[in-house]
């Protein structure tokens, strides 16, 4: 298959998923543009180095995740296409509604006291559905590490959880809705 | 158990999709996938030997630390600001129960806040493990830590495995590294317990009976789990977990000289135990299959005959 063709694949198959990926963990409609921008171009760059099937995906998360932590800004950019794209976002304003913010800021406050790594796994794990050998693929180490956090960071939140009335009431809230 | 454990798992999962800050269906609008379509089109249509990046990209003065979400600069939770850290040592403390019990007295809902802290990211320092003198830092913490002879390379992997998954950014409490030095030893005295029982070794088997039944009130232990409950994984659910309830079945197997139940015990990892993760030499054998599927797929046969191969 022509690199065109392969790389137009990868892209129809993931764009979504990472697009998703990147506005979770991004400030701003215009740095998650900018992300999947870079993310897709790098991935076209060095197609050959790109896995196949759905080890694609976490490849391109792992990219887009590195991207991330480097903190990179488009501030300066001003790239049309990230632009339109950013607008469309903010168009469709993907955010949750007001009603669910609560929810949102009882989740932060409980995760808050985690490392950077072990909340990177929970959220990897609760919002894009990865197994710990998937969310070791993107992060590159290995399954068993990521095991061992999860287990680890589950624990403290349902210590965290448990105790505390505010949160527990909500969680049970969560799942009594989500259940109905 | 392991269902329960899933059940859990399950319901944690639920609390934090809710708290998903994305609402994926949005997303497939026209609109949006017209914008990607033409970002795509963009991309197949530069040369892929070019090197030149999307846009101009520039550092931020100070990069943003929170990987996953921008969470607000809350107790030890936050990140370590960007620079390097000339120490491990931040001088960032937990609250301590004394300032808990304080606060209590003035605003329980602040109380419960610290305390909260406190069982999410452990007690004692904040500490950066990208820091060069991490090493050394870690070492006093474990101090009071001893391995069986045969086990002490256990504590100096587990630094490295801290190092290797250090990011900048990422702060990791004393007492929860404290913590994970404890849960090595005690498995490391778990083995060893079982090979003198295997070997017939009985000085080396009351040594380490008469550790392991001690494990309990280790201070690494106390201060991170005072109530100590091997059900922590929760029959409804919703049951306070508990970081070494699983010691105690350990604990009592050892005792009464159950070799079997302790094999048992190592194999399941029945309530959250997690051995397996400490053994180094195991690790590094299911490393090495990492992407063999079948040979995964039989990974518990696989710790069976692994652990029948250490008796000899």
């Amino acid at each position: 298959m022509h690199p065109q063709e392969v790389f137009e694949q990868l892209f129809r198959d993931t764009r979504i998923d990472l697009l998703t990926y990147v506005l979770r963990r991004s400030r701003n409609a215009e740095d998650a543009a900018d992300v999947l921008a870079e993310t897709y171009l790098i991935a076209w760059q060095k197609l050959e180095k790109v896995p196949k099937g759905d080890r694609a995906r976490l490849w391109l998360f792992g990219v887009a995740r590195n991207l991330l932590m480097k903190g990179a800004s488009r501030r300066q950019s001003g790239n049309a296409l990230v632009e339109r794209l950013a607008n469309e976002l903010r168009s469709a304003d993907p955010a949750r509604t007001p009603l669910e913010d609560e929810r949102r800021d009882a989740l932060r406050g409980v995760l808050a006291a985690l490392s950077v790594r072990d909340r990177e796994i929970l959220t990897m794990t609760a919002w894009e559905g990865l197994t710990p050998k998937q969310i070791a693929r993107v992060m590159g180490t290995s399954a068993n590490v990521v095991r061992v956090r999860l287990h680890r960071a589950r624990a403290r939140l349902k210590r965290q959880l448990d105790p505390e009335p505010p949160l527990t009431r909500c969680a049970e809230r969560v799942t009594a809705e989500r259940d109905w | 158990m392991k269902r329960d454990a899933k059940q859990s798992g399950d319901q944690l999962n639920a609390f934090l999709k809710a708290g998903d800050p994305v609402e994926p269906s949005t997303l497939s609008g026209d609109g949006i996938e017209s914008a990607l379509d033409e970002i795509g089109a963009e991309i197949t249509g530069r040369s892929r030997r070019a090197s030149s990046r999307w846009t101009r990209r520039l550092s931020m003065s100070k990069p943003r630390a929170a990987l996953v979400i921008g969470f607000a600069t809350v107790g030890i939770g936050a990140a370590v600001a960007g620079g390097s850290q000339l120490s491990a040592h931040t001088g960032r403390f937990q609250p301590t129960p004394q300032e808990i019990a304080k606060a209590a007295k003035t605003s329980p809902e602040k109380a419960k806040r610290l305390k909260a802290y406190v069982d999410m990211g452990g007690p004692g320092e904040a500490l950066d493990p990208t820091a060069s003198d991490f090493r050394d830092v870690a070492l006093q913490v474990a101090s009071d830590i001893r391995w069986p002879d045969a086990y002490e390379s256990w504590r100096d992997s587990l630094i490295s495995d801290e190092i290797r998954w250090s990011e900048k950014g990422t702060v990791e409490t004393s007492g929860a590294l404290h913590g994970w030095f404890a849960m090595s030893a005690f498995c490391a005295w778990v083995l060893d317990w079982r090979y003198a029982d295997i070997t017939g070794d009985p000085v080396v088997a009351t040594e380490a009976s008469k550790v392991i039944s001690g494990a309990p009130s280790w201070k690494a232990v106390a201060d991170e789990d005072p109530h100590l409950d091997p059900a922590a994984t929760g029959e409804d659910g919703k049951s306070r977990a508990s970081l070494f309830g699983w010691v105690l079945p350990f604990r009592d197997a050892v005792l009464a000289g159950d070799r079997a139940e302790v094999e048992h015990l190592l194999i399941t990892e029945e309530h959250g135990g997690r051995c397996q993760d400490y053994d180094w030499d195991w690790r590094k054998l299911r490393e090495a299959h990492a992407r063999d599927t079948a040979w995964l797929s039989e990974e518990r046969q696989h710790y069976k005959e692994y652990l029948l191969e250490r008796r000899s």
